[in-house]
């Protein structure tokens, strides 16, 4: 059942090529000198043409075919009028366009071959005595209604005419185009017979107008551009579908690890309370929290330290903001002596960073929060302090 | 087959090989955008996974170590001198009545436990103190130590009555659960 995707099984289509009549071209072979390079031996090749043509070139479709290093180059042109506007559109879209003989010229052949190219209205001779370039080409029209006799008279003239011809090949079909498999290359093919045009050839061979030619260059080179674009995304798409697979294959592991997760966390969960009650205990029996202990160092043992205008309102103390840390809350009414009293807990050895900022002065009143953090050896002298009254 | 779609495009109009190339392009734009919250955020995630994983397998690791941890704990505690909870707040309160405090009350106690370890916590507020009286309940709280100890100590003197002293103390016990 036809799909509207049976092309892509269908492969692609062999590339459109238009083959125009061998009669309606002139064909000359001209010497080229060794050593040319490519667009010198253009040059040298429109020169001749200009030479030998009656017409001027800008009134010609005209082609050639030569090889780097030939000594030749084969040119063949054709007045533009003998071809019908009608003719002409059926160009449009062709790859190349070629006088059929043209289309056989890239075969590997044997020094002194004759090709003969039977049309149904016409015969070619294409011959090659040395080289890749045929040395002469003819064609001989036939009347429509001509007998295999007169065919067969006409082509041995041909032969004999062109002379030196130890191999003759006969085509018995015209030569066609395979299926596109590469743009560097056109193959044709006529039975066992192969044809291979590169694209320099083609483009030296196509016989259209050389600007409207270059003009199809440019977009044809825009075309697979955008085409390699494309590719790439396509390309990327198709990433993105493997990246999907990959999610699913990683959600998947994803799940089978958070069970997993859910499964040992009650056992983990055992194991850290074990964990953290054990430092807990550790903790009350080896750092205990002694607030009084803080505040004997802060006031002194016989209250020398503290000055007397001072007055502790608040004491306190917590574990979970320090175990060495005390925080005092006191007010008095010489403020001054707040900063002589910070400087001198400054100085005790068993304090490590102590700060008494003025949290409000009402009147003659100083409030102030002191926070004293103690050093841990200082707290764990032997002896039982005595504990004066705040 | 790729040659078959190749000569295809190449053969389209120029309006139709731009308008194909745009709908493809915004196609994959889109579905990259929507892909990428998604591949980011399922990287996110199983960072996290494998991350908790890693810690999981940590703790499983060190489970013998911190078992025969615990172990040596409990070995150095005296279990019948443990409280629990209700033990805690009842002897709280009599080392207070013992100092001669009489405005004092207690919180519920709460607890935590794991395995044979149980650590209860209750407030506790002692109003209208003398000093002395509160030295004398510190001091028999801290000969208590390590199965009842001070998380909190908060001591206020009244504004009006600055020999009048408020303490609120948060008192911890352990307990070693047979």
């Amino acid at each position: 059942m036809p799909t509207p995707f049976r092309f892509l099984r269908a492969g692609p289509p062999p590339p459109k090529v238009a083959l125009l009549s061998d009669a309606a071209f002139f064909t000359r072979a001209i010497s080229i000198p060794a050593g040319l390079t490519p667009a010198e031996a253009t040059a040298q090749i429109e020169l001749s043409l200009e030479a030998v043509s009656p017409f001027p070139l800008s009134q010609l479709y005209y082609g050639w075919w030569w090889q780097p290093g030939s000594e030749h180059a084969l040119l063949f042109a054709a007045y533009r009028r003998r071809f019908t506007t009608e003719q002409i559109a059926t160009w449009e879209g062709s790859e190349v366009v070629l006088p059929g003989f043209a289309a056989a010229l890239g075969a590997a052949v044997e020094p002194a071959t004759t090709l003969i190219l039977n049309y149904p209205d016409a015969i070619s001779a294409v011959h090659w005595s040395i080289g890749p370039v045929p040395a002469k080409v003819l064609t001989r029209p036939l009347e429509p209604e001509v007998t295999d006799e007169e065919r067969e008279r006409t082509r041995a003239e041909l032969i004999q005419s062109l002379g030196g011809s130890q191999h003759v090949i006969d085509l018995a079909g015209p030569v066609t185009p395979d299926p596109a498999r590469s743009d560097g290359e056109i193959i044709f093919r006529a039975g066992d017979f192969v044809s291979r045009l590169g694209t320099s050839a083609l483009t030296a061979a196509d016989v259209r107008d050389k600007a409207e030619l270059a003009a199809m260059r440019k977009s044809r080179r825009r075309d697979v551009a955008l085409w390699q674009v494309t590719v790439g995304v396509a390309a990327s798409l198709a990433l993105l579908a493997f990246g999907e697979l990959g999610l699913v294959g990683g959600r998947m592991w994803q799940q089978v690890r958070e069970k997993q997760f859910s499964a040992q966390k009650p056992l983990v969960d055992k194991i850290t309370s074990i964990h953290e009650l054990t430092n807990k205990i550790d903790e009350l029996s080896t750092k205990r929290l002694m607030p009084l202990e803080m505040m004997t160092q802060l006031t002194g043992v016989d209250l020398e330290r503290k000055p007397p205008e001072i007055v502790f309102t608040r004491i306190q103390a917590d574990q979970s903001r320090g175990l060495y840390t005390i925080f005092v809350e006191g007010r008095t009414s010489n403020a001054a002596q707040i900063s002589v009293y910070e400087a001198t807990l400054r100085k005790v050895p068993a304090i490590e960073k102590v700060e008494a900022p003025i949290s409000q002065v009402r009147g003659d009143q100083a409030q102030f929060t002191l926070t004293a953090v103690f050093k841990p050896e200082a707290l764990l002298a032997p002896e039982a302090p005595k504990h004066p009254t705040p | 087959m790729i040659r078959a779609v190749r000569h295809f495009f190449l053969t389209r109009a120029l309006r139709e090989k731009l308008l194909l190339l745009a709908f493809l392009a915004i196609g994959a734009l889109w579905w990259f955008s929507a892909f990428n919250q998604r591949a980011i955020s399922f990287w996110r995630a199983q960072r996290i996974t494998t991350a908790r994983l890693a810690e999981q397998t940590q703790w499983i690791k060190n489970r013998t170590r911190i078992e025969q941890a615990a172990q040596k704990t409990a070995e150095r505690l005296d279990p019948a001198r443990t409280l629990n909870g209700n033990q805690l707040v009842t002897t709280v309160a009599q080392l207070a009545t013992d100092a001669g405090l009489r405005d004092s009350r207690s919180g519920t106690p709460s607890t935590e436990k794991s395995g044979q370890f149980a650590v209860h916590s209750a407030e506790y507020i002692i109003n209208n103190a003398e000093w002395e009286q509160l030295k004398s309940f510190y001091e028999a709280l801290q000969k208590r130590s390590p199965y009842i100890s001070v998380e909190r100590f908060a001591l206020s003197a009244a504004m009006n009555a600055p020999s009048k002293l408020t303490l609120n103390v948060k008192v911890v016990s352990v307990e070693i659960v047979p």
